[in-house]
């Protein structure tokens, strides 16, 4: 009857651990990282009889929580790469969404700019339509230096990202220490009872930090877990948290990268991290920021140096060579500093590398890593690391890049190892700037003009003359060549101010190619063509086209860069603006589709861990009836041994 | 599988929260009436918008830029029907000018009119587009195309280039000419060869003179009445500067000739008989007293030939440089047979014979019908047609119809260059023809530009629109669909959470 009355109460205290589980599940039905628990029932040992085993009741064996790691490490897993997704999604929308108005972007700027040009070429002599020249141009400028200013803001916007997303990771580290030290002393407290609340806190908290930051983990003896992050730093280690920290970028201050440990002295882990929002965030600044940047300022160097070649080709109202139209500041003309390196060794004379732009249309939007090794200097091209072989040594004493269209110029003393960042259109479009005010600079005129003489007696007709050659203009002045016919050569003699230079044999409708120099050691390229039948001694003149206020010559021409291939000899510079928009709206919808695809897989792998662990109330309330029978049915088992024990008692007061 | 209640909630919450999405993506489409509203809904769109926006609005310019073109083209055609009306009129004067019943006095009228007409075709040769650019200047719009020189002869100060305008992809067209092609660059004569007669008078300072005075140039405007034995200039003994005209005798004129030289020159000394001006020297420097200078009138031509038609024969005509073909007329016996002989520019013969009224002279490609007697030595020079500008055409004929005719000779002279000046006349109007005709071929060459222009803008808007627009009928029943999607989620998700055993347990 004793065995029977503790049968019951240990029935009695079996249900009541059942229903305090219960009701612990149903209270944390909301708890994230929850995992249901359940009591472990097992009967008593048997009392051994004559008549064999009679049972003893039940016992607790162990709380347990319905967990399964397999699920639990996929969800961290999925989750990373989720956050990595959603987070280098928004950022991406961002630049998506700046681009997106059409009123916003370049393109209509670009367009007024072309359409403002041939309203000067229509009518060169106009003031009013020079004037908007300049302020369509102005705007042009403006709108480069804007959008630039939000994707220089949007760079800010990462380093802030990378400084607030440590902070969190490394709180979060040190959440999980301090856990994996409870998780130990409660383990060693409870004899091997496992604290089930404290491992689902830790796995929550790692859930958070892999939402940050991909983590690998490594479980202990004593229960602790160690945690890992990029290529295996140490990120905790049982109950020390080493955190991680920034650091800037050695070839580009304005850059954070992400370094391990706290003091942010170890070693550099930004590219090694693949997920989390640190990945998205990394990886956003790479592949879209950069690009983005590097491919607006391709344009505005393309733009500038198209826009000034031609430019200074042509006259302006006062007759004078044009001169730049566009600035590119520090960059155009005036030798750029490339950046050094702040681990470059620090010498008395220290090497310097200065790049200046050679040709737009061989431009890249990669950056580019000048590094000494000792013996040589070797160009690497980022984007791809493939190391470029330079076209020699020019006349300027420059390096030149012929593949690439810059070159370079070294000087000081470099020590092995030294290296420079080279990112040749990063800033183009911020240091963009006009480079001139008034609109009778706008060299709108061709540069030389011919004519044939009124005493001419044949037919022979002269095109307007090309010019070839780019020197200068303002060194071939004046410029005073005549033909003259010399009908039994066959042939046309050619002098300057009147001292005959050369000879050239003709043949009607001919195109004909001359190279003059002019003295003083100048040069001119001229490019024209002689129709007709001209007669013995007639002259053809080429000259300066001096008071030619209505010429649209040049204006014609600077309308014509509009649909030439300035950027990489396809693509001009419209088209690469929308190659550019295209680019960053197609990476953008793949990663919205990417995202929703992870998204998909990671509620998948949350439900698989929800089926093993989430709390179902329905099935708690059938369990809760459950328990309540059993503790009743339990209570009345003591009901019952009362009963009988009185009947003892009864019959022994008799 | 199990579910848990958590997960039920979210779920429910998750489908409300995508039918939003979308459901707000189409509520904006439909506000803004486009189907694509970032780069990212559809990457290949947006660069064919950029693209197409680009080449309607290029388009667009190329379409301002042929309205300014069209605008001077139709400018200049007016200028230009203006010019041929004037040229019209004055070769008009010209077949009355050239008719012998006009007398002196008409015709002076007529060079005072054509004259008139030289400074309105000026005006219209110098005429400004809307913008204040000269028409005529080439590409040099603020320099005044013609200006007279200190000669008194009208030069052209702008250039030879076109303007052109570009009006379509590729196509560009001039908006103008240069006066040069217009007015300038024009050939005299029959547009190859001109033939006038040569020869005219000289002057010889007499070998005694002992003062520096030269003779620049003599003309003579009528030798009907001129004495063919020459005048002499002599200066006076006592009065410096002051001068006579005497005849070969040492005779003074009728009326008597004298005036006063007003040194260093240059001046004109008109030499006059009964009140016309029949010859003009020209002297600089400074003449001493009893200095002579004697009018050779010898090389004039004396007879009354007149080169009525000078035509091309077979095409080809073979130019002699520098000087052209002389050709001579020589009657050795007075009345007697004439005959004729052409030398080229190194005086070597080319041709020779016996000359015949009325049957034209041929050689090495030119025909001249000659009428009228030529006298003993007349010469005429066949040279290469050179430029001559309209204003000067214009002048010859006025200062022709200037000059008084007083017998045969001078009706010769006089008809000879009215003729030369209606074949410029005729080869200036038709240069005009050949400039109006380029004007009409350029306005059509845009038009039809412009045709072609407006009709890619219909296709391209019209593919812009079907790239960019929403369709709103299938966006409205969207819209429908989606709004009914959502209620039904929000619907699932309050009745599916109301479930729970713990309703029952009471």
């Amino acid at each position: 009857m004793a065995d029977f009355l503790s049968s019951g109460i240990s029935g009695l205290l079996a249900a009541q651990t059942a229903l305090a589980t219960t009701g612990h599940n149903i209270s944390n039905v909301n708890t994230p990282g929850f995992s249901r628990q359940r009591a472990d029932l097992v009967t008593r040992i048997p009392q051994s009889t004559g008549a064999g085993f009679i049972g003893s009741g039940v016992n607790v064996a162990s709380v347990r929580r319905m967990y399964d790691q397999f699920s639990v490490d996929l969800v961290r897993t999925h989750t990373s790469q989720h956050s990595r997704l959603a987070t280098y999604h928004h950022m991406a929308s961002q630049v998506d969404n700046l681009l997106a108005d059409p009123d916003a972007g370049l393109a209509p700027v670009l367009q007024n700019f072309f359409n403002a040009l041939q309203g000067v070429a229509d009518n060169p002599a106009s003031v009013p339509a020079r004037q908007v020249l300049i302020s369509e141009s102005e705007s042009l400028v403006a709108r480069f230096h804007s959008i630039s200013d939000r994707l220089t803001s949007l760079s800010d916007s990462v380093n802030d990202q990378l400084s607030s997303l440590t902070g969190r990771i490394n709180s979060l580290s040190e959440s999980i220490a301090k856990v994996n030290y409870d998780i130990t002393i409660a383990w060693g407290k409870s004899g091997g009872q496992p604290p089930n609340d404290l491992l689902d806190q830790r796995d929550e908290l790692l859930r958070q930090l892999a939402e940050y930051i991909p983590v690998t983990t490594v479980e202990q003896d004593n229960g602790a877990i160690n945690v890992f992050v990029g290529n295996g730093q140490i990120l905790v280690l049982g109950a020390d948290a080493r955190g991680i920290s920034t650091t800037r970028n050695a070839q580009d201050p304005s850059k954070l990268e992400i370094v391990a440990g706290s003091d942010g002295k170890g070693p550099i882990i930004s590219h090694f991290i693949n997920g989390g929002e640190l990945g998205g965030v990394l990886d956003f600044r790479r592949d879209v920021l950069e690009t983005t940047q590097n491919s607006l300022g391709r344009i505005a160097v393309g733009l500038a140096m198209a826009v000034n070649e031609q430019h200074r080709q042509g006259l302006d109202t006062y007759g004078d060579p044009g001169g730049k139209f566009f600035g590119l500041e520090g960059l155009l003309g005036n030798p750029a500093t490339a950046l050094p390196a702040t681990t470059n060794a620090n010498s008395n004379d220290p090497a310097v590398v200065k790049f200046e732009f050679t040709d737009a249309s061989s431009l890249t939007t990669s950056d580019y890593q000048m590094k000494y090794d000792g013996a040589n200097w070797v160009l690497t091209r980022l984007s791809d690391n493939q190391v470029i072989t330079d076209g020699g040594v020019d006349a300027d004493g420059f390096i030149t890049f012929p593949s690439e269209g810059f070159r370079l110029q070294l000087s000081g003393t470099p020590a092995a190892g030294d290296s420079f960042l080279i990112a040749p259109t990063r800033t183009a479009s911020a240091g963009l700037s006009m480079a001139i005010d008034n609109a009778n600079l706008i060299a709108a005129a061709a540069p030389l003009r011919s004519a044939i003489s009124d005493q001419n007696l044949g037919t022979g007709k002269i095109s307007t003359p090309g010019v070839t050659s780019d020197t200068d203009l303002a060194g071939i002045q004046p410029v005073n060549i005549a033909l003259t016919y010399d009908a039994i050569a066959g042939a046309f003699d050619v002098s300057i101010g009147g001292a005959s230079v050369d000879t050239i044999a003709y043949q009607p409708g001919q195109e004909i190619d001359l190279g003059l120099e002019l003295g003083n050691s100048d040069y001119i390229g001229l490019t024209f063509t002689i129709s007709g039948a001209p007669a013995d001694g007639d002259v053809f003149t080429i000259e300066k086209n001096s008071g030619a206020v209505s010429d649209n010559g040049n204006a014609l021409a600077l309308v014509g860069l509009q649909t030439q291939a300035i950027l990489d000899k396809t693509t001009n510079l419209q088209t690469g603006y929308g190659q550019m928009v295209s680019g960053v709206g197609a990476r953008t919808h793949q990663l919205e589709i990417n995202s929703k695809a992870q998204k998909t897989i990671l509620d998948q792998a949350i439900q698989n861990r929800e089926a093993v662990s989430g709390v179902n109330l329905d099935e708690e309330a059938a369990n809760l009836v459950r328990f309540q029978q059993h503790y009743q049915a339990s209570a009345q088992l003591i009901v019952a041994a009362n009963t009988l024990f009185q009947s003892l008692l009864d019959a022994v007061r008799r | 599988m199990r579910i848990s209640t958590r997960q039920i909630q979210q779920l429910g919450i998750d489908s409300i929260l995508a039918q939003q999405e979308k459901l707000s993506r189409t509520q904006q489409q439909v506000a803004t009436g486009k189907r694509v509203l970032l780069p990212s809904d559809d990457p290949v769109a947006t660069t064919q918008l950029l693209q197409l926006r680009q080449s309607i609005e290029t388009t667009e310019q190329y379409q301002a830029n042929a309205d300014a073109a069209i605008n001077r083209l139709q400018q200049e055609e007016g200028v230009l029907t203006s010019i041929t009306e004037i040229l019209q009129s004055v070769r008009v004067l010209a077949v009355q000018g050239n008719n012998a019943s006009q007398t002196n006095e008409t015709r002076g009228f007529m060079a005072e009119e054509i004259r008139q007409r030289i400074e309105e075709l000026v005006g219209l040769a110098n005429t400004r587009d809307g913008t204040g650019d000269y028409l005529f200047a080439g590409t040099m719009g603020a320099t005044t195309p013609f200006i007279k020189d200190s000669q008194g002869k009208y030069v052209y100060q702008g250039d030879q280039n076109q303007r052109y305008l570009q009006v379509g992809n590729g196509r560009r067209v001039a908006d103008g000419d240069a006066g040069s092609a217009v007015f300038q660059l024009v050939r005299n004569g029959n547009g190859t060869f001109v033939a006038a007669p040569s020869g005219n008078a000289t002057v010889q300072a007499d070998v005694a003179n002992s003062g520096t005075a030269l003779v620049e140039g003599v003309v003579v405007s009528a030798q009907s009445i001129l004495a063919l034995d020459g005048y002499s200039i002599v200066f006076d003994a006592v009065t410096p500067g002051s001068y006579e005209v005497v005849d070969a005798a040492g005779s003074s004129l009728t009326p008597p000739v004298t005036g006063t030289y007003v040194s260093p020159g240059p001046e004109d000394i008109d030499i006059s008989i009964g009140g016309d001006v029949v010859a003009t020297v020209t002297m600089s420097g400074t003449p001493e007293p009893n200095d002579r200078f004697t009018l050779d009138l010898s090389g004039m031509p004396r007879g009354t030939a007149v080169i009525g038609e000078a035509t091309l024969v077979d095409g080809t005509f073979i130019p002699s440089l520098p000087n052209g073909y002389t050709l001579t007329f020589s009657r050795p016996i007075p009345d007697g047979s004439i005959s004729y002989q052409v030398t080229d520019s190194t005086g070597a013969q080319v041709k020779s014979g016996p000359w015949v009224e009325n049957q034209p002279i041929e050689f090495n490609g030119a025909r001249l019908a000659i009428t009228g007697t030529p006298a003993d030595g007349d010469t005429f020079t066949v040279r290469s047609s050179e430029y001559q500008n309209i204003f000067q055409t214009l002048e010859n004929l006025a200062t022709a119809l200037d000059a008084p005719v007083h017998g045969p000779a001078d009706q010769a002279h006089l008809n000879n260059a009215v003729n030369r000046a209606l074949g410029d006349i005729d080869l200036a109007m038709e240069n005009i023809l050949l400039v109006r005709a380029g004007v009409g071929s350029r306005l059509n060459a845009i038009e039809s530009q412009v045709y072609v222009n407006e009709s890619y803008l219909i296709q391209a808007q019209e593919t812009l629109s079907s790239v960019e627009d929403l369709d709103y009928a299938e966006a409205i029943s969207r819209l429908h669909m989606q709004m009914a999607g959502l209620e039904a989620a929000q619907q699932t998700y309050l009745k599916v959470n109301g479930l729970s055993i713990f309703n029952y347990l009471r």
